[in-house]
């Protein structure tokens, strides 16, 4: 069967000489998002939990709050259609995190390690991870796509459609994690945020005032926390 | 122009030997950047404060927006914002028939003109395996934002005979690309004559922006996307992968992977690669 997120193709490889080769790359699915008929956005992603992507991206960018404000989402041939309920009232964006999470910096190790473990990465060195973990000790979710947002969009999509308390979550990441990855998280109630990589000065701003927690640089037995670290113990 | 900022200090914690202890992190900085286009707002990049002139008509190009300088009257910055006008004054570009917006890899919202079309590269240009390697030996040695925070990509213009032209760092890989080709519009480079190196996965977006801008080889130290593949096969680009020099490191988990040979990897247009 044709796989949905692999494709198999020629190469020359070049070192000491040249010779042809063949290996897999990662293929981009063009996922059309229209709403109440009208083209939203069409977003470049990994084939492959499609239904929590459209969901997760919506909440994370706060046009919808809950999954009831969905009212349906068909998904046919690439293009998602959805309806909204309506509703006259103005949406409220989460901008305080409101929990008491406490984790352990060992969990926060291994929740990054987890989202590491990737076959779709160790083929094509091509994708990131984002994984949910409830207290930071049990996996939820953990999702790949081509760009880290994609990835984060999945996972707090499964937490939406499966009623996940999002205060009491960790959610990793393999990637940077510039402003739009931490409003993402402000935005469901996520507290604490894991990465392999780093943060910018605009999402340690956002990070400090809305009250999530930063974890970058993970890596091995070392981490630098950029904000709030009294959620880590 | 002054010069900018573009890492910051701050206060942060680090954490060994399971105690957290206050350390100075260098951060790299990130910005709202509005363009306004006859004036009306096209899009907020989130973008690394460099090149702010050269990026503004680089994205505009490489969206399909415009296709040349000489439609661009006018572009001034005043308050970290871009004003744009262009010569067809109605022009407002958020004409909802014409307009769409594609959630890039990279993260955001793009906004493109759909009526793009590509053009087909024509460039005879040959280059050797060595400039490629000398290259991308030359973007990392030069990466010095990267150097204090580890968190940008990178970009870099050549000319055939590996000596460097441009090179920017910034949070986004499609900004180092809008950024590197808009310099290339501003400074009157001929596209057909040059190369370019990159840090960035070469995702559809990626490379429908060097096939605009005529550039008929990139070089990336990591991968290809399919539909990147299949526009580059299409426009007639050189795309190259996992350009690995040696001695150049991997960050995985635990440790460092250090390249012992140097290696890369040719997806298509391999006639402008000499391996001499």
């Amino acid at each position: 069967m044709e796989s949905k997120i692999l494709e198999r193709v020629e190469y020359i490889r070049v070192d000491g000489g040249a010779r042809a080769a063949t290996e897999n790359i990662v293929k981009e699915t063009a996922l059309t998002i229209r709403i109440g008929g009208k083209h939203y956005a069409t977003a470049m992603i990994l084939a492959g939990m499609e239904r929590e992507y459209i969901f997760g991206h919506l909440i994370a960018q706060g046009i919808i709050q809950s999954a009831r404000d969905i009212r349906s989402l068909t998904i046919r041939n690439n293009i998602a259609e959805v309806a909204l309920i309506g509703t006259n009232k103005k949406h409220q964006i989460n901008r305080k995190i409101n929990s008491k999470l406490k984790v352990k910096a060992s969990d926060i190790f291994i929740c990054v390690k987890t989202i590491l473990k990737s076959e779709v990465f160790n083929e094509t060195e091509a994708v990131h991870s984002a994984g949910l973990f409830l207290n930071g000790n049990e996996t939820l979710c953990i999702a790949e796509d081509l760009g880290r947002h994609n990835a984060l969009d999945k996972v707090i999509g499964y937490g939406l459609l499966h009623k996940v308390d999002f205060s009491q979550t960790v959610a990793a990441s393999t990637g940077r994690q510039p402003s739009e990855m931490i409003l993402k998280c402000r935005n469901v109630n996520i507290p604490i945020i894991a990465t392999k990589g780093v943060p910018t000065t605009m999402s340690v701003e956002i990070a400090e005032k809305a009250g999530v927690t930063i974890a970058g640089l993970v890596r091995g037995k070392n981490m630098t926390v950029y904000s709030h670290p009294e959620r880590i113990v | 122009m002054p010069s900018l900022k573009t890492s910051r200090k701050i206060e942060g914690w680090q954490y060994n030997d399971g105690r957290l202890t206050p350390v100075k992190a260098g951060v790299v900085i990130e910005q709202e950047f509005p363009i306004y286009v006859n004036g009306k707002q096209l899009v907020t990049a989130s973008i690394t404060p460099t090149f702010l002139k050269e990026f503004t008509l680089g994205y505009l190009f490489g969206q399909g927006f415009i296709n040349s300088l000489d439609e661009v009257t006018s572009l001034e910055m005043l308050n970290n914002t871009a004003h744009v006008i262009l010569k067809d004054r109605r022009k407002t570009l958020t004409d909802a028939t014409k307009t769409n917006y594609r959630i890039v890899s990279g993260g955001g919202r793009s906004a493109y003109f759909s009526e793009a079309n590509l053009p087909e590269i024509k460039s005879d240009v040959v280059v050797s395996k060595r400039t490629i390697f000398s290259a991308m030996n030359q973007l990392f040695r030069n990466a010095i934002l990267y150097a204090e925070t580890e968190g940008v990509h990178a970009a870099g213009l050549f000319n055939t005979r590996a000596s460097l032209l441009c090179m920017v760092e910034d949070i986004g890989r499609h900004n180092t690309l809008d950024k590197i080709i808009g310099y290339t519009l501003l400074h009157k480079i001929d596209c057909n004559r040059v190369f370019l190196v990159s840090t960035g996965r070469m995702a559809s977006e990626m490379v429908t922006k060097i096939c605009r801008s005529g550039i008929p080889i990139i070089a990336t130290k990591t991968a290809v996307t399919d539909k990147g593949l299949e526009t580059g096969k299409k426009c007639g680009l050189t795309i190259i992968g996992f350009v690995r020099t040696t001695g150049s490191k991997i960050h995985t988990d635990m440790d460092v992977r250090i390249t012992k040979k140097a290696s890369m990897k040719i997806y298509c247009g391999a006639a402008r690669i000499r391996s001499a």
